[in-house]
């Protein structure tokens, strides 16, 4: 069973389970870039200490603040 | 015989290509780059054939058509998209899961739809399988043609979204439970609503819909990208956790020396050969004076060509490789304490070629507020026509730092727009936050024909507007030069122009300027029009006071050779030529007055045309509150920067407040 995460880890696969975000702008934004629930994404660059990441989602890398991270509810993908 | 008009509009994600389809089935020349939002206008050509005209229209990328993210790009893009007769939906074949679920949204505008695939070599399927999991007429962007895309879109037809689409179970409930209206209006209120009844929100439930279908039909279809990115190493570098943010200084040290050491070189060697051609003009008197003091004025405007021509070169090149996007995230956290975020940052660079592209590019930016402060921001960038003044200066006055000074320059307004906007932030920001979340695009080789053609096409722009300024303004400084007030020929020291600038002259005293340096006071009045003509009115104005003897040909050429052969090693250098014109500046300036001066210049109120875009994007109100705000600041630092000392402090002070703040901010997140 997939593990929910609090921090990442780099090159770490995580599964998508709910944006936390009640703000529309916010929704609407990780919805377009493929942000959705049951989505994956996969850590590729960690910068200043955590601060930001850029992860691979949909073919496509994004770049993330750790606060906007932080609205998404993740889970470790577990090893089959 | 009526005439048949048909609206064929381009619509698709930011950076799949849009305006570089555009431009190729045109001939149109509208800017290209690689990133999201360059295009923040709509742009469109007509072509008639037979009884019909087409009218193709050109879209800012849009992420989804039924949201409602508050950028003003997408509300231009929601109006035109209701007026279309034809979407030509572009999709990068680089992404082609991703583009599709724009695709599906698009089919439910009930409006016949055309895809056509740009950078199609990443695909790893047929034509036909393509076009399958479209269910729209479908071309390749790189073979197309204007009339094959037109009779494409004769092709197409709409397709009822309800027959590709498959929605979740909540959502169909949802449907049959809303009056009988289109899917993109049921849409529309639907994702405002919260769901009561199943787990997740509607918008969540639609969002499923659209990717689950997508995902279905490239599956069925086969048309799995095969994308590699070789220069994906790149980015080990570029987004490094140590070497990130030096690499970025280097690239902007890298293009300021490119810049002076190249350009300035032969841009003072063409500026010698034509003031040479004008001291061979024989004559004295009333006309010859004239025709000295306009030659001298394009002589001058034109020596800023190669100075341009590398900058456009060099920021061109940094706009379509896709380093852009990265720099957003490296100066996030700079931004982010102004309640800005990187995203702020890229027309903060275009502002470094040209403030007016820079306003218009602010479209981008979500919420209104941080839209509008980071146009405030924008003025406190120096354009390439104040880099012509800072040339001139820092090679007659910092010898051998040249480069280094125009770039601390450039810092200096950096970090005034930064602290400009923390106050302002400070007194009427709305305290919201702007998101980062950006798509960094896969990195590319430039299209050199493509920069090529940009390039021209802005120095011809800016020799066009410069030019007409140049002549006009050399005309009338040399006229005002010679007659008196009533318009009678008279001395230079008792006419109009002398009489005028040493009486304003005393309201500079403050950054060194007096009446001995009246022309300098003149010329800062000049830059209110535009800031090419600072240089050029100086120096008519000290031309005419001095007699000038411009080197000699063999002297020109032998110190283009000299600079040239250095160049890569010592492209710092600036103290070239050693010309009777940098002598003059430095019998008319002090090096505290000379920097007090660049300041000035680097913050004083933007040119016309800045204005006027300003005045355009924001209102009459904040275009007036630049006007003020920016030239209070510029007196202030040119006042603190004369002032010596108390300018160490001064700086001293406010750096360490910053850190201090920038600091605390920076642990309270992480914390």
């Amino acid at each position: 069973m997939d593990k929910l995460v609090s921090t990442l880890a780099l090159g770490c696969e995580y599964r998508i389970g709910r944006i936390l975000t009640r703000e529309n702008k916010m929704r609407h934004r990780f919805i377009a870039l493929g942000l959705v629930p049951g989505a994956t994404l996969t850590t590729c660059y960690r910068l200043f200490r955590g601060l930001y990441w850029v992860v691979s989602v949909q073919h496509q890398y994004v770049g993330f603040h750790w606060s906007e991270l932080q609205m998404l509810r993740l889970y470790e993908i577990a090893e089959s | 015989m009526r005439l048949q008009k048909v609206k064929i509009v381009l619509v698709g994600m930011p950076n799949v290509g849009k305006t570089t389809f555009f431009n190729q089935i045109t001939g149109a020349h509208f800017k290209v780059g690689n990133w999201s939002g360059v295009t923040v206008k709509e742009n469109s050509m007509c072509f008639s054939r037979g009884e019909v005209t087409y009218e193709v229209v050109d879209l800012p990328g849009i992420l989804s058509v039924y949201d409602d993210l508050d950028q003003v790009d997408y509300a231009v893009c929601r109006d035109t998209m209701a007026g279309a007769d034809v979407f030509l939906n572009i999709v990068d074949g680089r992404h082609v899961q991703r583009d599709l679920v724009l695709s599906l949204q698009l089919l439910c505008y009930q409006i016949p739809q055309v895809t056509i695939v740009t950078h199609d070599e990443h695909m790893a399927t047929d034509h036909q399988r393509l076009a399958s999991a479209f269910s729209t007429p479908l071309g390749l962007a790189s073979s197309l043609t204007l009339d094959q895309v037109l009779s494409l879109c004769n092709q197409a037809k709409a397709i009822n979204p309800e027959s590709l689409i498959e929605w979740p179970v909540g959502l169909q409930v949802a449907f049959e439970a809303m009056p009988d209206s289109g899917v993109l209006d049921k849409l529309k209120i639907l994702v405002k609503q919260e769901n009561e009844q199943v787990q997740e929100s509607y918008d969540v439930l639609i969002a499923e819909g659209f990717y689950h279908t997508a995902a279905l039909l490239i599956d069925r279809h086969g048309c799995r990208q095969v994308c590699q990115d070789p220069f994906k190493y790149l980015d080990d570098y570029v987004l490094h956790p140590i070497w990130g943010v030096p690499i970025f200084l280097v690239v902007m040290y890298v293009m300021f020396s490119c810049t002076i050491g190249l350009g300035g070189a032969l841009g003072e060697f063409i500026s010698g050969i034509m003031q040479l051609g004008i001291a061979s003009f024989p004559g004295n008197g009333f006309m010859s004076a004239l025709i000295s003091a306009v030659g001298s004025g394009v002589a001058t405007g034109v020596g800023f060509v190669p100075i341009l021509v590398v900058m456009y070169v060099i920021l061109g090149f940094l706009e379509q490789s896709g380093y852009l996007a990265r720099v957003v995230i490296l100066v996030d956290g700079l931004m982010r304490p102004i309640g800005l975020s990187g995203h702020a940052f890229i027309p903060m660079i275009l502002g470094f070629g040209c403030n007016v592209p820079a306003v218009l590019a602010t479209r981008t930016i979500s919420g209104d507020w941080q839209r509008l402060l980071t146009g405030i921001m924008l003025p406190f960038m120096s354009c390439s026509a104040r880099l012509s003044i800072f040339a001139i200066f820092a090679a007659a006055f910092f010898p051998g730092y040249g480069a280094l000074v125009i770039m601390l320059l450039y810092l200096f307004g950096v970090f005034v727009a930064i602290a400009s906007a923390y106050v302002l932030n400070a007194f009427f920001g709305d305290g919201s936050q702007s998101c980062l979340s950006i798509s960094l695009p896969k990195y590319q080789y430039p299209n050199w024909p493509q920069l090529k053609k940009s390039v021209c096409l802005k120095v011809k722009g800016f020799m066009k507007r410069t030019m007409g300024y140049i002549v006009f303004f050399s005309t009338l400084v040399a006229i005002l030069g010679m007659v008196d007030f009533s318009l009678q020929v008279v001395e230079p020291q008792f006419s109009v122009m002398t009489t005028t600038g040493k009486a304003l002259s005393h309201g500079f005293a403050f950054m060194g300027l007096g009446p001995e340096n009246w022309q300098a006071v003149a010329a800062l009045l000049s830059g209110l029009v535009a800031k090419e003509i600072v240089i050029t009115t100086l120096n008519t104005l000290y031309q005419g006071a001095e007699a000038l003897s411009p080197a000699g040909f063999d002297v020109l050429c032998y110190e283009l050779f000299n600079r040239l052969l250095h160049f890569p090693l010592q492209v710092f250098l600036l103290d070239s030529m050693g010309s009777d014109v940098q002598q003059i500046y430095q019998s008319y300036f002090s090096v505290q007055s000379a920097l007090a001066y660049m300041v000035f210049i680097l913050l004083y109120f933007p040119c016309v045309s800045t204005l006027l875009v300003f005045k355009q994007e924001f209102g009459t109100a904040w275009s007036l509150f630049v006007f003020g705000w920016s030239t209070l600041l510029a007196v202030g630092c040119a006042m603190i920067v004369y002032g010596g000392f108390l300018w160490i402090l001064g700086v001293g002070v406010v750096i360490l407040w910053c850190v201090l703040r920038l600091r605390r901010r920076y642990d309270s997140i992480v914390c």
